[in-house]
């Protein structure tokens, strides 16, 4: 399991980076970029797994619950997804911008119309 | 409970410009325009005025701040604390004053500005000042986060050209992706350790040797942290996002958003990792050193080579930064103390001159110093501002920025690296250089009108920005407004009262000494004694007044830099200056301004930082 988890972690991050890397269209990127971010989501919530652990979730438990999974690491994970979620938004509103003011959402191009 | 009252300001300084913001971003349809412009400049004044109070209510012993009282029980963290010395309330309290020189200029600068400028503008600032204090490794990468989602918007705002769009692309992709590798690195650290708080990390971590998943953690963290303070092989978004932003955002850029990233690096470095066992000291200097030489000579010759005065700016400000990791990375006090009252000087002087240059930019419609030769007439006063900055950043006595190069020698000079002095010579002469050649050239019309550039195929000259929703500009000739004209003046005669003032080396010294002293530090966050001691300061050098050699140092560098200017504009020196675009040509080629390439070494700087961090630490 667990290491499995971390190989998910690498591949999604060298897939984003990769996708970054390589894009040719502002769009595709912005969802690389988001693709590169999960791959930290992941990661923080194996870091805080606990194999037979139940969710951190403390009332109504039974008489021996068990361990829980670490809670902080959760909530670490759950900023990073509104953090994702704001550069996501803004960088596709910096795209549409470029659509619309250059006419083109390859970078290339892009650069080749400020010359 | 005298404590409790005084440290209470440590989060009174963050909820100040965060409640203005969030006041502006709400009402500002109630309010009008001139309520708004000045709600936004009394929030950022009172954010500075609280910061400079925690400067002084610091300097001694540390402030903490447990939010909910949550303090630790028998030396475990279980809270969240802010935990501030007068060094990082000085970077804070820099943030708040050049955040107000920027919205009082953008008082005029902006024909349409509305509320939202303002309110992203003090968040900003709200997010530099938490990121300053906070004592927590997340609310350190929420922090760094903050800032840069702001950062991205204001470099992206008013955009009606391509090209500010794509500059706050790349700089948003390139920064994003840093603040992933934070992140990871804030993972494993709790990983190895089980705590998210500086202060117990260092704990944990410290008399042990460091194992891969440190090292790792250290790249990780590091290499984000270097990302945004836009050091080789980490800075190619800057160009293009400095280039890009709005004038008055770019002084929040220049003098805050980067100098953060590296009192970032330096604040994990003694808080974290300088107790781990074997020596690693030593070994980590010489990696920071080597970042930051070459950072700043690449920055000091990418900016001679530049005509498009904001890119230019972008690059002096990259080879300072170079000198800041160079004193910040000798990790002594002394190149802290040193690099923290250049950060300080040369802050204020580059954001002088970004001010000045959106003088320029406003009044004649051009940032392109071919374009604007002979255009000074007229701007005699914005002339004297870019010319005294640029003397400024060679160190011209008395302001503050000499005072931090002679500390910064003396460190050298300490650990046995004299001729660092030279390095610094090299990159301060060729930077301010670029600055006076401009200087020369828009306002004596000196220098010959070359018109066409031999580099093309560069992203060097991105072309006119017109940064006030493309509206033709009426009556060019107009007077400057007062708001646009005193804020750069101001902020160097603020550069030239604190060179005046007497003590300020020992002050530098001190607050170093405490910033960088983890065991006290760990001692006062974690109250593993009653009262924290006060950290001793080691020694000041013999002369804490300026040595006459020193003064002569800093009088040759910017008798130097005029040199390298003239030399610049001299019709005769044009084979030398072929030579010189020719040799770098393929340095200015690989600033290509594409996110790809830009995202490449940001990797390929990944790799070579945890390869040197794994040579240094284990």
């Amino acid at each position: 399991m667990s290491v499995l988890a971390y190989g998910v972690v690498a591949w999604l991050f060298l897939v984003g980076i990769y996708g970054v890397v390589t894009s040719r269209n502002l769009i595709h990127l912005v969802v690389c970029v988001s693709v590169a971010q999960s791959a930290t989501d992941v990661l923080l919530l194996e870091i805080g797994y606990r194999n037979g652990g139940h969710a951190p979730v403390f009332v109504d438990l039974p008489a021996h619950p068990g361990p829980a999974v670490d809670a902080v690491m959760q909530a670490l994970a759950l900023t990073d997804v509104v953090v994702g979620a704001a550069v996501t938004a803004l960088l596709m509103a910096l795209a549409v911008q470029v659509h619309k003011r250059a006419g083109t959402l390859d970078p290339d191009e892009l650069r080749a119309t400020r010359e | 409970m005298g404590l409790v009252s005084t440290s209470v300001l440590l989060p009174i300084s963050v909820a100040v410009p965060l409640g203005g913001a969030a006041l502006l971003a709400g009402f500002s349809w109630l309010l009008p325009r001139r309520a708004r412009d000045l709600i936004a400049i009394a929030v950022a004044l009172a954010t500075t005025a609280l910061t400079l109070s925690l400067v002084a209510a610091s300097a001694g012993h540390p402030m903490i701040y447990w939010f909910s009282g949550w303090r630790p029980s028998a030396g475990m963290v279980i809270g969240i604390d802010y935990a501030a010395g007068p060094l990082g309330a000085g970077m804070a309290s820099l943030a708040g004053v050049l955040a107000s020189a920027a919205l009082v200029y953008s008082w005029r600068y902006f024909d349409s500005a509305r509320g939202r400028h303002h309110a992203l503008v003090l968040i900003f600032l709200a997010a530099s000042v938490d990121f300053c204090l906070t004592g927590d490794l997340f609310n350190l990468f929420v922090a760094f986060e903050l800032v840069a989602v702001t950062a991205f918007a204001l470099t992206g705002y008013n955009a009606g050209h391509p090209g500010p769009l794509q500059g706050a692309i790349n700089f948003a992709v390139t920064n994003s992706l840093g603040g992933m590798t934070v992140l990871m690195g804030v993972g494993f650290l709790y990983a190895r350790t089980g705590s998210l708080n500086l202060a117990q990390i260092g704990q944990a971590l410290a008399g042990r040797h460091a194992d891969g998943l440190v090292v790792v953690a250290f790249a990780l963290l590091t290499g984000g942290f270097l990302v945004k303070a836009a050091v080789v092989p980490f800075h190619f978004w800057l160009p293009d996002a400095y280039g890009s932003a709005p004038t008055p955002v770019c002084v929040l850029f220049a003098g805050v958003m980067s100098e953060l990233g590296l009192f970032a690096v330096i604040r994990v470095w003694d808080t974290v990792f300088s107790g781990l066992a074997g020596g690693v000291g030593p070994r980590m200097r010489a990696v920071l050193l080597g970042f930051g030489i070459l950072t700043a000579v690449v920055g000091a010759v990418m900016a001679l080579a530049q005509t498009h005065l904001k890119r230019m700016l972008a690059f002096v400000t990259m080879s300072h930064l170079g000198i800041y990791l160079i004193g910040a990375g000798l990790l002594t006090p002394l190149g802290l103390a040193g690099a923290s009252l250049l950060v300080i000087g040369d802050g204020l002087a580059k954001s002088a001159l970004f001010l000045g240059v959106g003088v320029v930019q406003h009044q004649r419609a051009s940032v392109s110093e071919l374009k604007l030769r002979g255009q000074g007439r007229g701007l005699a006063v914005t002339g004297v501002t870019i010319v005294l900055g640029a003397l400024v950043l060679a160190d011209l006595p008395p302001f503050v920025s000499s005072a931090g190069h002679a500390l910064l020698v003396d460190a050298a000079d300490e650990v046995g690296l004299p001729w660092m002095e030279l390095v610094i010579a090299l990159s301060v002469i060729l930077s301010s250089g670029a600055v006076l050649r401009a200087a020369g050239r828009i306002w004596l019309g000196w220098g010959a009108s070359e018109s066409s550039r031999p580099d093309t195929g560069t992203a060097d000259d991105p072309g006119e920005e017109n940064e006030d929703d493309g509206r033709p500009r009426s009556g060019r000739r107009e007077r400057v407004p007062l708001t646009m004209v005193l804020p750069p003046l101001a902020l160097l005669a603020i550069g030239l009262g604190l060179g005046l003032t007497s003590g300020i080396e020992e002050h530098a010294v001190a607050a170093a000494a405490a910033f960088s002293d983890r065991t006290s530090y760990a001692a006062g966050v974690l109250g593993t004694h009653g009262s924290p001691i006060p950290p001793r300061g080691p020694a000041v050098p013999a002369s804490p007044e300026l040595s006459a050699g020193g003064v002569l140092t800093d009088l040759g560098q910017v008798l130097a830099a005029l040199g390298v200017a003239a030399l610049a504009l001299n019709p005769r020196a044009a084979g030398l200056r072929r030579a010189l675009a020719a040799g770098t040509g393929w340095l200015r080629r690989l600033h290509s301004g594409l996110v790809g390439d830009q995202v490449t070494w940001l990797v390929a700087g990944l790799a070579l930082l945890a390869a040197l961090g794994e040579a240094a630490l284990h």
